[in-house]
């Protein structure tokens, strides 16, 4: 039986940029998140250091990392870090 | 005296072989920093306006930094200022490597050049002394020929030598700087003017060790830097190169394609930097790429440099050309619809054989490419050439024609807009900003560089002020600290250009021209993202020449280098009219995430205006005024 307040779990897709590669296991991979949970609740468990500037896109379009996840999103996560 | 700097500068008249040597005092010093800034101060008040860029009334003048050959991350750099053969406007460039700590070494803080000599020359500077050596043996010569040539000469594998190769030779106006033959003062053409004084290189050897004020001070920035690596998204930077950024700006809608008529390109997963990493770097083949694959520069920690090297049945690639950064895997692949590595990275060793900027290169082939695709151009204008987008031979095989100024390729070395000009045709298809071409940062994705590329005193370029993405509503949080520092407090989205994203693009480009001035690493120094934050590079000048500057301080330095460009080109009758976009950038692109976006141009021109206001210019004609001038302890330029 769930337990009082218990979130449905939803699954999301993770692309981390090489060069964020020592947090994530490589190639996309799929996590399972709780209903409404937010992007920050992924960074966490990736354990990606907060000093790091983040560029997250969702399906196309950047996303500030407070944004709830509802399941069956793409999210490519890349460092801001300029390029020349 | 304050540390740091030698207080020498050499100045050499090529015409009359002359050289000699000044000695500015601890002001002269404090106020520029060196870099940009002081060689603007010559240029102000040796030239008369209205100098030929390629005639010897043209000064050329290369200089480092106070801080530069301090043993601390990023410090190594030299910047080299002129008008610009491209633009007509001033130019000015920076490159890295280990030559300009081994300047500062030799006991020198610049070198000053004007006229022309009657032959060949090359300037040798050994542990102080200075003498023109006869060049005409290395005329012709490839980079990496002629820097072995003069090795040998002067009987030392460890000199660095700064040099054109053929391209600076034969003037084409897009010609680089070039330093290991793999490091380019790539932008504005400053090697065309070397070329046209008959200066092939300036060759160094210098063993002292530079003198600091505060070694234990200096040592504690050193440490801050080395454990501040290991969470900063440098670390990763600095493993996969710039070329890391193909991958972004696919995502993003931002990746330049077909001369920026799209933002995204179908290979683009062929030329990212996890590609070139696992592939083409030296050493790749038996997993060894981190240690033999990645080069850096003097003292510093990130080693985001490429090593490519390959020898198979396709292609052939000598890793003392270094490899492809994200700009020449972009002007030379993206642009032209090119998804084949091994290409690209041959036209990257190619462009530094000959010493050419591998963005203008790229970009005024794909312009050619366009044209001719668009009927604009025909086999008979190109020597019966047929130029297509996706055809990596025939850029190729452009690019050597650039190169030596041969047939369709004499045309291109003029640089797009000019070739547009003199053909008549593709003026619609020009991605230029004053006349130069701009690199693969698109405006229609990062609209404060729509700002930028028009405004910039030196024409479009991408790292003269922070990019939009880091100043948005969903980034801000990680670099609050560091733009609040600057007064930047109000985050906006990456696609507006309101007066909040001009006021970001001001005070950041003001950062910028001060780096550019104290010759620091964009990439180790900055407002942002990059590894030291500015509480850090006070401490650092603060170390190393025991001055107490102040961050308002350094900030002054950056808009009075932005301002007295400004003066330089308003002497050239080069205003507002020329703080132009192309008008590519306003029609829809064609594609992808970002099918249908262009910049607009009614917030461009508020937002050009809008600059102007905020930076005491004149609101029509963008001149700095009196007040600000006077302000900015720029009373000399009044």
């Amino acid at each position: 039986m769930s337990g009082v307040g218990a979130r449905e779990k939803v699954t999301i897709t993770i692309d981390l940029h090489p060069t964020l590669s020592q947090y994530g296991t490589g190639d996309s991979s799929t996590m399972q998140v709780e209903k409404g949970s937010s992007i920050i609740d992924v960074l966490d468990r990736l354990a990606i250091p907060s000093e790091i500037g983040l560029t997250i896109v969702v399906n196309g379009t950047i996303v500030s990392k407070n944004t709830a996840l509802h399941g069956n999103e793409s999210l490519k996560i890349f460092p801001l870090v300029g390029g020349g | 005296m304050a540390k740091g700097y030698c207080g020498k500068i050499v100045h050499v008249d090529l015409g009359e072989h002359k050289i000699w040597i000044e000695k500015p005092d601890e002001s002269f010093y404090r106020y520029h920093l060196g870099g940009s800034s002081l060689n603007l101060s010559y240029l102000l008040e040796k030239m008369a306006p209205g100098i030929d860029p390629l005639s010897p009334g043209n000064v050329l003048a290369f200089s480092v930094g106070v801080f530069t050959g301090a043993q601390v991350s990023g410090l190594s750099r030299l910047t080299v200022t002129a008008r610009s053969p491209l633009t007509g406007a001033i130019g000015d460039a920076q490159c890295g490597g280990y030559f300009p700590a081994k300047l500062k070494s030799a006991g020198f803080d610049a070198v000053i050049v004007y006229g022309k000599s009657p032959s060949p020359v090359y300037l040798w500077i050994d542990q102080g002394k200075v003498e023109l050596k006869s060049g005409e043996h290395l005329w012709g010569k490839s980079t990496g020929d002629s820097e072995a040539l003069i090795r040998k000469e002067c009987g030392d594998d460890a000199i660095d030598v700064l040099q054109i190769g053929p391209g600076g030779e034969k003037m084409v106006r897009f010609a680089a700087i070039m330093n290991m033959c793999n490091r380019a003062a790539g932008r504005t053409g400053m090697g065309a003017v070397m070329g046209s004084k008959n200066l092939k290189a300036i060759a160094v050897r210098g063993t002292a060790k530079v003198e600091v004020a505060d070694p234990e001070a200096l040592k504690e920035v050193v440490k801050w830097g080395a454990a501040t690596i290991k969470t900063s998204g440098i670390q990763g930077f600095g493993k996969y190169g710039t070329a890391s950024e193909v991958a972004k700006g696919q995502t993003i809608g931002g990746l330049p394609t077909e001369n920026f008529n799209s933002g995204v390109f179908d290979e683009w997963k062929a030329l990212d930097g996890e590609t070139l990493y696992d592939t083409m770097l030296r050493g790749a083949d038996e997993g060894k790429q981190s240690s033999q694959g990645r080069e850096t520069c003097f003292s510093c920690i990130v080693r985001c440099k490429r090593v490519v090297e390959l020898d198979d049945e396709e292609q052939s690639l000598d890793p003392i050309y270094g490899g492809p950064e994200y700009e020449s895997i972009a002007g030379l692949g993206t642009y032209c619809r090119i998804g084949d590595l091994k290409a690209v990275s041959k036209a990257n060793e190619l462009c530094n054989q000959y010493g050419l900027d591998t963005i203008s290169c790229g970009a005024t082939i794909a312009w050619s490419m366009e044209c001719f695709e668009a009927g604009k151009l025909t086999t008979a204008d190109t020597g019966g050439m047929q130029i297509r987008f996706g055809d990596a031979a025939v850029m190729l095989e452009l690019v050597e024609k650039i190169g030596n100024r041969e047939g369709f390729g004499d045309i291109l070395s003029e640089g797009s807009a000019a070739a547009s000009k003199k053909l008549g045709i593709g003026e619609d298809f020009l991605i230029t900003s004053k006349g130069q071409e701009a690199p693969a940062h698109m405006t229609q994705v990062k609209r404060g560089l729509a700002l930028n590329y028009a405004v910039n005193p030196y024409g479009s370029d991408h790292m003269s002020c922070d990019h939009d993405l880091a100043y948005t509503e969903e980034s801000y949080d990680a670099f609050k600290t560091r733009y609040q520092s600057i007064g930047l407090t109000s985050p906006t989205p990456a696609r507006t250009l309101d007066a909040n994203k001009v006021e970001f693009v001001r005070k950041t480009q003001h950062f910028h021209a001060m780096m550019d001035s104290a010759c620091l690493c964009h990439f180790v120094w900055g407002p942002s993202w990059q590894l030291y934050d500015s509480e850090q590079m006070v401490k650092m000048m603060k170390a190393i020449t025991g001055w107490d500057l102040t961050l308002e301080e350094l900030m002054k330095v950056g808009e009075r280098r932005v301002n007295m460009m400004r003066i330089f080109n308003a002497r050239e009758g080069i205003t507002a009219e020329s703080d132009k976009l192309p008008e590519k950038f306003f029609k829809p692109l064609c594609g992808g995430v970002t099918d249908g976006v262009s910049v607009n141009r009614g917030e461009f021109e508020s937002a050009v205006k809008e600059y102007y206001q905020q930076n005491g210019w004149d609101t029509e004609t963008g001149v700095p005024t009196s007040t600000t001038l006077r302000r900015l302890d720029l009373e000399w330029l009044i």
